[in-house]
């Protein structure tokens, strides 16, 4: 387990910010992250350029990033990309190469006011209330899919980029100790109905409402960007719009939040004509083949912690629910 | 009695203690993994409920032939065919046996580790 020691980030930020200060007043654990650990730091600077800053947010990369993961270095400069072109994302502070504070890699950002746990936030919404927020959603991703990235940047996540979809799916099945033919017979049917048409762009690759941060009301942060890649943006509308992520709301396509039309509506305002809305009923079954072999590959991880222990489990026994799902995404395409 | 059925007792009781003994002392942030730990014996309690339907014995399965047939594309050209209702049997087999709540409605939970 990472420990995170008060009077070490304490002496570090005095010196990183030029404080002559620094009193860390509560650090918690948070949690998130597919191979991230997560601190919230409530703390109070004397002078430096973080004086009136409080709340602060720790991310750590973990001994074993996960394959996709562009790393916390990587994921530090995107930041100040996508804060310098006005996203909602939480802005980057420092960054610690040498894994000075917790043994890894990590950096530091501004704490953004809202919670990830959007779906028991928008219960209280009345339905104008879900439009906008979906509207709000639908601009930001919009947003980011037009997103030109400077060729000197694109280094950044090419990683991610070389291999296509089906066939890092086809890697990750076979990562796998035992056989899931469902899955095979997707892939397959993946393979066999490949759109024609092959667009790309700057993907979060993992935009789902619990990554998601909203606060009276409003998007206020989208966050976890270590999975970032250059892919078709149809693959994060498609993660977005999954029955899977809707946690029971499915009525509310959109992330479980709001209706589709409202998201196509202004994703289209943001970026008009960039996609092919027939196809998504193709990406969301990618998305829950996607997590379908995430939930099985996550029931096989250890960890020292017994509460996460019980939940990667847990999430193990997800599998054949989205086995279910696939089935039925897939016969219902054919009829 | 057989040995699931003994394996299922053992659970039900364990289930029965956890839910009515402890969990309403508990503190609101101890209730969450406790409620954890209350979905991890019902899972293993259908299972073996479905061990016990089936005189303790767990189903042959055939997986790696069937994944290996469908990969070297044996039913490439009937993808949506006869093939669906083996997966779906073995699909639905296997919700029952862990999962039979989800069967009926259907809805994906909140709690994921990712």
């Amino acid at each position: 387990m990472h420990e995170l020691k008060a009077e070490t980030l304490a002496t570090w930020l005095t010196q990183k910010t030029n404080a002559i200060k620094t009193e860390i007043k509560s650090i918690s654990r948070l949690n998130g992250g597919a191979s991230m650990y997560t601190w919230e730091i409530a703390a109070s600077f004397e002078g430096g350029f973080l004086e009136r800053t409080s709340r602060l947010i720790l991310r750590s990369q973990s001994d074993t990033p996960l394959l996709p993961s562009i790393g916390i270095d990587n994921e530090f400069q995107l930041l100040k990309i996508l804060k310098s072109k006005k996203f909602k994302v939480p802005k980057p502070i420092l960054l610690d190469r040498c894994g000075f504070l917790t043994g890894n890699p990590a950096l530091i950002m501004q704490k953004i006011v809202g919670s990830s746990k959007c779906i028991g936030a928008v219960s209280a919404l009345n339905s104008l209330d879900r439009k906008r927020l979906t509207r709000d959603i639908g601009q930001q991703l919009g947003k980011l899919h037009k997103l030109e990235i400077p060729s000197n940047q694109w280094r950044l996540f090419k990683k991610a980029g070389e291999q296509s979809l089906i066939d890092r799916l086809y890697s990750q099945l076979d990562l796998l100790p035992y056989s899931l033919p469902v899955i095979e017979w997707a892939l397959r049917w993946l393979e066999k109905n490949r759109p024609a048409q092959q667009i790309q762009s700057l993907c979060h690759g993992d935009f789902r409402n619990g990554n998601l941060l909203v606060h009276r009301k409003r998007l206020t942060g989208i966050i976890d960007w270590e999975f970032t890649h250059i892919g078709n943006p149809l693959e994060d509308i498609g993660w977005f719009c999954a029955r899977c992520w809707r946690f029971g709301n499915d009525k509310e396509e959109a992330g479980g939040i709001g209706q589709l039309s409202d998201f196509i509506e202004s994703y289209e305002t943001a970026n008009p004509g960039n996609v092919n809305w027939l196809e998504l009923p193709y990406w969301k079954i990618v998305a829950t083949v996607q997590w379908a072999l995430i939930a099985h590959r996550q029931g096989l991880r250890d960890t020292s912690n017994r509460t996460r222990k019980l939940e990667l489990v847990l999430t193990g026994f997800k599998g054949v629910q989205l086995e279910h799902e696939i089935l039925k995404l897939i016969k219902t395409i054919k009829e | 009695m057989t040995d699931a059925d003994q394996m299922s007792r053992l659970l039900e009781a364990a289930k029965s203690v956890l839910e009515e003994d402890i969990i309403p002392s508990l503190p609101s942030r101890k209730r969450l993994n406790a409620l954890l730990v209350v979905k991890a014996l019902s899972i293993a309690l259908n299972t073996t409920y479905q061990m016990v339907r089936q005189g303790g014995k767990e189903p042959d399965k055939n997986n790696k032939a069937l994944s290996n047939q469908i990969r070297s594309g044996v039913y490439d050209t009937s993808l949506n065919g006869e093939i669906i209702k083996i997966l779906s049997q073995d699909v639905e087999e296997r919700l029952e046996a862990s999962t039979p709540d989800f069967k009926m409605h259907e809805k994906f939970s909140q709690y994921v580790a990712n």
